[in-house]
């Protein structure tokens, strides 16, 4: 796979129910990264369904979130959602300064934690992810095919991971072994080894593996490739 | 124009034969899966037919036997991908006349489907 570069664009999601507050972190978000997203939820559970389709870098909460608290939060996206996202914490209380924690109000100071993790997680997680060596190939280096290949890719496996998901819910082992067979060539045409392997394991070899482990790793490494394509392409228009 | 039948249910693997082979100026029909394909068979008369393995509705393997049965003169090369080992040895038994492991390799592609359709002629 060839190397890519870093890249300065990166997501946040914060679930802060003060528009003040929440306005105030967007401003010095955007201050300090301009092309930083930054998705923001004053409710903790419309956070966590939005986090079952999107990857962020890093999760920020205000420690008395509603419906559900920081702590019952994070609970729930490391067991349920099997997320390994960097959680912060936001509180107005300084006693409980831990290493996770952000002080509220909101300043370039307290968040200086966040920033520093949010540069550490995107250099991990810029590993590259998939590479277009194939589509050149295929294709004698035709930009319009390539680009059009990404569409499918982006589009089709999306569908199959729906439907994925589905029959991971029905228990329907037979089903997802096609589904992870017919998306299978799609992530070797980016040259992605981990999705592969994981399709793979969805077709093969399931009764050592939990499906449901497997869909959500397979999902993440998606949105992942994703994000990577999207931002190396920005790189390049820009 | 020599015609090719590519039965084959991923997306990108189909938009990438049909770029190549259209590109070797064959003609090229798709079908999604093994009842669609039937249909084509029984309308059009076909120089080669590409085949996935695993195929909704009609396995790749039972179109297999009727492509052999009914059209004998039709080569048919399967389009397996890495693991299918036991699969495709099932395939060879049924008369197939060769394999391409996806995602396949543009010259071995042009080079295989050239021997198959040679063979036949």
């Amino acid at each position: 796979m060839k190397n890519l570069e870093p890249s300065s664009i990166y997501s946040i999601l914060l679930i802060e129910n003060s528009l003040d507050e929440s306005n105030h972190f967007v401003d010095i978000v955007k201050k300090e990264n301009e092309k930083a997203q930054i998705k923001v939820f004053a409710n903790s559970f419309e956070a966590i369904q939005w986090l079952q389709q999107n990857h962020p870098e890093v999760l920020v909460i205000m420690e008395d979130a509603q419906p559900m608290n920081a702590s019952q939060t994070t609970d729930y996206i490391r067991q349920e959602l099997q997320l390994k996202i960097p959680i912060f914490i936001a509180s107005a209380s300084s006693e409980k300064r831990l290493e996770h924690r952000i002080l509220k109000p909101f300043s370039r100071e307290s968040m200086s934690v966040l920033f520093e993790n949010v540069t550490e997680t995107q250099e991990i997680q810029e590993q590259p992810l998939f590479s277009l060596d194939y589509l050149r190939d295929i294709s004698d280096n035709n930009m319009e095919f390539i680009m059009e290949l990404l569409e499918i890719f982006k589009t089709s496996v999306e569908k199959q991971l729906q439907e994925l998901e589905i029959a991971k819910e029905e228990n329907d082992y037979e089903k997802a072994a096609r589904i992870a067979h017919n998306i299978k060539p799609s992530f070797e045409m980016i040259e992605n080894e981990e999705a592969t392997a994981i399709c793979n394991n969805i077709t093969y070899d399931i009764e050592d593996h939990s499906l449901s482990n497997l869909t959500s790793e397979l999902k993440i490494i998606f949105s992942r490739i994703l994000l990577q394509i999207e931002k190396n392409f920005a790189r390049k228009k820009s | 124009m020599q015609k090719i039948l590519i039965i084959e249910d991923n997306p990108m693997v189909v938009k990438s034969l049909e770029f190549k082979l259209s590109r070797e100026n064959y003609e090229v029909v798709v079908a999604k899966d093994g009842r669609e394909a039937m249909n084509f068979l029984d309308l059009h008369s076909f120089d080669l037919v590409l085949t996935d393995l695993m195929l909704p509705f009609i396995s790749g393997t039972q179109l297999i036997q009727h492509i052999k049965e009914t059209f004998p003169r039709t080569p048919v090369i399967v389009l397996s991908t890495s693991k299918q080992e036991n699969i495709i040895m099932d395939a060879f038994n049924l008369g197939v006349d060769d394999f391409i492991t996806k995602p396949f390799n543009p010259n071995e592609l042009s080079l295989r489907v050239k021997r198959s359709i040679r063979k036949f002629q």
